[in-house]
């Protein structure tokens, strides 16, 4: 079965800040809004993918860590983000994930897991913001993500 | 590699000490003249008793005289203090620079609308308005010290080649490392702000995110775009109109535009804002991630937008003058001549949000 690249499918941004990239196919530029979605056909995303956007790419070139995640499992285990494997996640820090992790009960397992997986300035920021949505009411989780984020819950000085 | 061993560093107003001699003596003019090639004779027959002067000092500096090596510095230092200064004078386009005395301490200003709604008045009624506080807090400075080895013998045959060279490297260096320390304090103070931020990461500088932030920041005044060639070249393409309007494959660029851009590489304004490239050396002691190319002082991936007017968040401070020292390279013994400078700058607390940044993902975010 050949992959159709004039599919439109969804992509998200993972930051709580606007990305742009210029389209490699057509003219112009794309705006993906904090948080938002947008959709795009799939060959751009696979154009920038081979063009070694990081933004899709990641750190590794493989999608780990990227900051646009695309939303539809053919198009990713088409660019080798994932394989066919149902339970093959692409390594991504996503708004649910930061939830999950805030929601562990034992500080250890807070703190293990921040370190592990929360590691672009990106992501902090989005550690950060979901964090204050979320009105995290947890005085050693506050201290950690002030200390690790470099961010500080109070502003006012 | 050279160091000043802070044991045997000798400050030169500790030895020498001249009211008289400022930056506009005539043996400080004839001196720059003399190193940087210019034509002497317009000094007549004083260029020869200066350069007497000269050599006979660096005799005796040769000899070990303080004294003497003192008074060489402070020529030196007064030649290229006005060089220097001007280099420098390049915050004026980021934001506020000011010189402050030795003895002041420099003062970061921040602003605050008192929140009174200035309202319409009804007819012969009285009327509220709004008021702006400010309050003041100090920053510490930070001393940007350069230098270069001497040979005394060479300038007591009245060659001044080395001495050229050396001043050149000082201004170099110096520039560098004033413009990565306030790079670095504006990166790091609009990273570790939080609620609002104008900052968005492009692949490569697109002109719709350089049209955002620029509407965003110009309520705060006139922004000036700042940032490495690599970035504020990528402007150049933005400056085209369409000959058919929305047919973006119709885009054509004006006469007026391709002059300046063949000139000088750049575009001088975008929609009324300078462009400003900050100048970026290379550091030749250190690879880039891909080991293709050299890394260079300042990151190359960042876009500042800056507010221009009397109230821009970014404050520079240039504490004093340049001071001029030497002492002996502990390892090879040379005698090396160093000149200090103390800096000091910040974005006003609470007012980080008025600088936008716009990151190139293409190019690496050294860890600062």
């Amino acid at each position: 079965m050949s992959f159709n690249l004039d599919k439109k499918i969804t992509i998200k941004n993972l930051c709580p800040w606007d990305l742009y990239f210029r389209k490699i196919d057509t003219h112009g530029d794309f705006r993906l809004p904090a948080n938002g979605i947008r959709q795009i056909t799939a060959g751009e995303v696979q154009s920038q993918v081979y063009d070694n956007t990081s933004l899709f790419t990641g750190t590794d070139g493989q999608g780990t860590h990227a900051k646009i995640y695309i939303d539809d499992k053919e198009t990713r285990v088409h660019l080798g983000f994932e394989t066919d494997d149902k339970d093959d996640k692409q390594e991504v820090v996503t708004v649910e994930r930061i939830k999950q992790i805030l929601g562990y009960k034992t500080q250890k397992a807070f703190e293990e897991n921040v370190q592990k997986e929360i590691l672009l300035e990106s992501e902090k920021a989005q550690l950060f913001d979901v964090a204050k949505k979320e009105k995290i009411n947890d005085y050693a989780k506050i201290k950690f993500i002030e200390e690790y984020t470099g961010f500080k819950f109070d502003t006012q000085s | 590699m050279f160091t000043v061993e802070l044991n045997n560093v000798q400050k030169d107003s500790n030895h020498y000490a001249n009211a008289k001699l400022n930056a506009k003596s005539p043996i400080v003019e004839i001196f720059s003249a003399a190193a940087t090639g210019q034509d002497l004779s317009k000094f007549g027959a004083k260029a020869n008793a200066a350069m007497t002067h000269v050599k006979e000092l660096a005799s005796k500096a040769l000899m070990g005289n303080p004294v003497a090596k003192a008074e060489i510095n402070t020529i030196v230092r007064y030649a290229i203090e006005p060089k220097l200064i001007s280099a420098i004078k390049l915050f004026d386009f980021m934001g506020t620079f000011r010189t402050i005395g030795y003895d002041q301490q420099p003062m970061m200003t921040t602003y605050a609308h008192e929140s009174i709604r200035s309202q319409f008045q009804a007819s012969r009624g009285d009327v509220p308005f709004a008021t702006t506080t400010w309050s003041e807090y100090p920053i510490g400075t930070q001393t940007i010290s350069s230098g270069y080895a001497v040979n005394y013998r060479e300038i007591q045959s009245g060659n001044l080649d080395k001495v050229a060279e050396g001043m050149e490297q000082v201004q170099t260096d110096m520039m560098n490392k004033a413009m990565y320390y306030v790079v670095n304090e504006m990166f790091n103070a609009i990273k570790n702000a939080t609620g609002v931020k104008y900052f968005a990461e492009t692949e490569g500088i697109t002109k719709s995110s350089v049209d955002d932030i620029i509407t965003k920041i110009r309520r705060f005044g006139q922004p000036s775009i700042v940032g490495d060639f690599s970035v504020v070249s990528q402007l150049n393409d933005f400056a085209g109109f369409q000959a058919v309007a929305g047919d973006a494959s119709s885009t054509k660029l004006p006469q007026s535009v391709m002059d300046e851009i063949r000139r000088t590489g750049l575009l001088n304004t975008y929609k009324g804002s300078s462009v400003v490239e900050l100048p970026n050396a290379y550091n030749l002691t250190e690879l880039n991630k891909a080991g293709d190319n050299f890394k260079t002082y300042l990151p190359e991936g960042l876009l500042f937008f800056v507010p221009q007017g009397k109230k821009s968040p970014l404050q520079v401070f240039q504490k004093g003058g340049l001071t001029s020292m030497n002492g002996n390279d502990i390892i090879t013994g040379t005698e090396i001549t160093r000149f200090d400078m103390e800096i000091g700058a910040g974005v006003a607390k609470g007012q980080e949000h008025q600088i936008g940044l716009i990151r190139d993902t293409k190019y690496e975010l050294p860890q600062i």
